[in-house]
């Protein structure tokens, strides 16, 4: 998938950067959003993404999910960097809005109300430096960049969030190698879906 | 066979079968007839359960130093210096129905506080409390656990704000206490406390375990790194078992019902890999004959060939090797507690009234 830079005026859309301000959830490091892949506990969106990076090597990817920080599972990401599944820039956006739709379908309502609160606005992510996952401040107004993860977020929105659509379970992406430690990445279903349905326990004779 | 039995009398002496009702005694007779059940198997049933039975039998006096231990743990963690220090700012759950293993928990710690340390926790049982405790035996789907866990969080001890608040801004503490759980039964519960509550509850609970079922086999990173310390048979089987899963209601398959052959990577339980395959078919393949004996038009969809499950999983069952003095779980395979009129099956171990 290839996308290009867009330019965008500040004033008119919806910024986010720090985890800690007003849209911090729609950051891949907002704490509190965590995921379940594969009956796996994964602490955060970002940890889930860096660890799509290393089908092959299920060490780094344990190494990388097992960080309470999502900032902290990036930064070990970076020292595998070398070991990244070869076709990552092809499939990397892929993998994103997949991640995505896992964070929206384990955390509907969290994540949805901060997705809705942005209304019908361009998304974008600040960054310094990144200008493909954000956009950068080129002059007090203006914001340039691909910014993949805002439109990313956007589709989101427009597929499910405006339409009140939860996703009651997202399937894997037909990507060769779509692995979480050595296993295919199967299924992942929301936990009300599977609260309701008694997928972990029965409750009844508990 | 008779010294094997012997054997295994020695560990499974104290098994409670003390109840008026009780069918049988725990004897060396009794283990031989059970084992004469399984026809030309009887001795290497035998042999294979001595095997691991002395590591996953927890008698009444090891409970009891297990227990010990762990409160000489919670005091020590929370920084108290005297056990009667810690008693005053705990609160030990007492949530479940008194046929259930909490209540008997609480007794053996009643029994140490008063004789070892001189304290009486139910002295200052009313009173409020910074730390709470949750014991119990056995966590196997975790569905108690977590219904008794999240019953409390929902609370308002203090009249206005959720338990769950105090929890996860840490002026109260949350633990729980186990002789066993099941990592894969432990990791369920989590995940929806987590997603009931908050995604920090995983970080402030605290657990203390003895022992755990590594039964979490979904990927294969971790599934190799599972010591499979229970019954959870490979594919090779016969027909028949093929037809019983087949057959089986349950809308959940994500949970393997078979454990890869090449797993454990190192068997480090039963007393070999051909051993662990052997005793597994034995016991899976009698448990089937078992529930075929059943002759109801609604029959328990929870109770499987190795053990009570969750219902929905498209398994054969928990097939929980684990046992203690007080009660049988039910998710351990049937062949050790299935007592039913008419299906002429001896169980090993007498089964107290399950509240039912």
């Amino acid at each position: 998938m290839k996308i290009t830079d867009r330019t965008y005026n500040k004033a008119e859309v919806v910024v986010f950067r720090s985890t800690k301000a007003k849209f911090g959830g729609l950051s891949n490091m907002a704490g509190g959003y965590s995921l379940r892949v594969n009956d796996i506990i994964i602490p955060s969106a970002e940890a889930l993404y860096q660890a799509c990076r290393y089908p092959l090597f299920p060490s780094y990817q344990q190494e990388i999910i097992e960080q309470n920080s999502p900032m902290t599972a990036k930064m070990i990401s970076r020292k595998y960097l070398k070991y990244t599944r070869q076709d990552w820039e092809v499939v990397k956006y892929s993998i994103m809005y997949w991640v995505l739709k896992v964070k929206l379908s384990q955390n509907f309502n969290e994540f949805s109300k901060v997705i809705e609160a942005t209304q019908s606005k361009p998304i974008v992510e600040l960054s310094n430096k990144d200008k493909d996952w954000a956009a950068i401040e080129i002059d007090k107004n203006t914001l340039v960049g691909k910014n993949a993860l805002g439109r990313l977020l956007m589709q989101l929105r427009e597929e499910y969030v405006f339409n009140n659509n939860s996703i009651e379970c997202v399937q894997p992406l037909d990507i060769f190698g779509f692995l979480l430690y050595g296993s295919q990445i199967e299924t992942v279903c929301n936990p009300a879906f599977e609260f309701e349905k008694d997928l972990l326990f029965d409750l009844d004779f508990a | 066979m008779e010294r094997i039995a012997a054997q295994i009398f020695e560990i499974i002496k104290d098994y409670q079968c003390d109840y008026a009702d009780r069918k049988f005694e725990i004897t060396v007779n009794h283990i031989i007839s059970w084992a004469n059940q399984f026809g030309d198997d009887a001795a290497f049933v035998l042999n294979e359960l001595l095997h691991f039975l002395p590591e996953v039998y927890i008698s009444k006096n090891k409970a009891k130093d297990l227990l010990r231990v762990r409160l000489l743990e919670i005091q020590k963690f929370y920084g108290y210096k005297t056990m009667s220090e810690m008693v005053v700012n705990t609160h030990f759950f007492d949530l479940q129905k008194s046929y259930k293993s909490q209540s008997e928990i609480l007794l053996i710690i009643d029994d140490i506080l008063k004789s070892e340390f001189m304290v009486n926790y139910k002295d200052t049982i009313d009173k409020p409390k910074k730390n709470h405790i949750y014991f119990d035996d056995i966590l196997a789907t975790g569905g108690t656990a977590y219904r008794d866990l999240a019953t409390w969080l929902e609370a308002r001890d203090d009249g206005v704000n959720a338990n769950s608040k105090a929890i996860i801004n840490q002026t109260k503490t949350l633990g729980i206490s186990l002789f066993c759980y099941h990592s894969f039964g432990f990791s369920n519960m989590q995940w929806r406390l987590m997603k009931q509550f908050d995604d920090k509850i995983k970080k402030v609970l605290l657990v203390g375990k003895d022992y755990v079922v590594e039964n979490h086999i979904k990927t294969k990173w971790i599934a190799e790194n599972q010591k499979l310390n229970c019954v959870y048979p490979v594919e090779e089987q016969a027909k028949e078992v093929l037809d019983y899963l087949a057959g089986l209601e349950a809308e959940n398959d994500s949970v393997p019902a078979f454990r890869p052959s090449n797993l454990p990577k190192k068997e480090t339980f039963f007393s070999s890999p051909e051993n662990r395959i052997k005793l597994e078919k034995i016991f899976l393949e009698k448990g089937i004959e078992l529930l075929n004996k059943v002759q109801t038009e609604n029959p328990d969809r929870r109770k499987r060939p190795l053990g009570d499950t969750v219902r929905s999983h498209k398994t054969f069952g928990t097939g929980t090797l684990f046992f203690t003095w007080r009660n049988i779980s039910n998710t351990c395979p049937l062949v050790f507690w299935w007592d039913v009129p008419g299906h002429n099956w001896l169980p090993l171990f007498c089964v107290k009234n399950r509240g039912i």
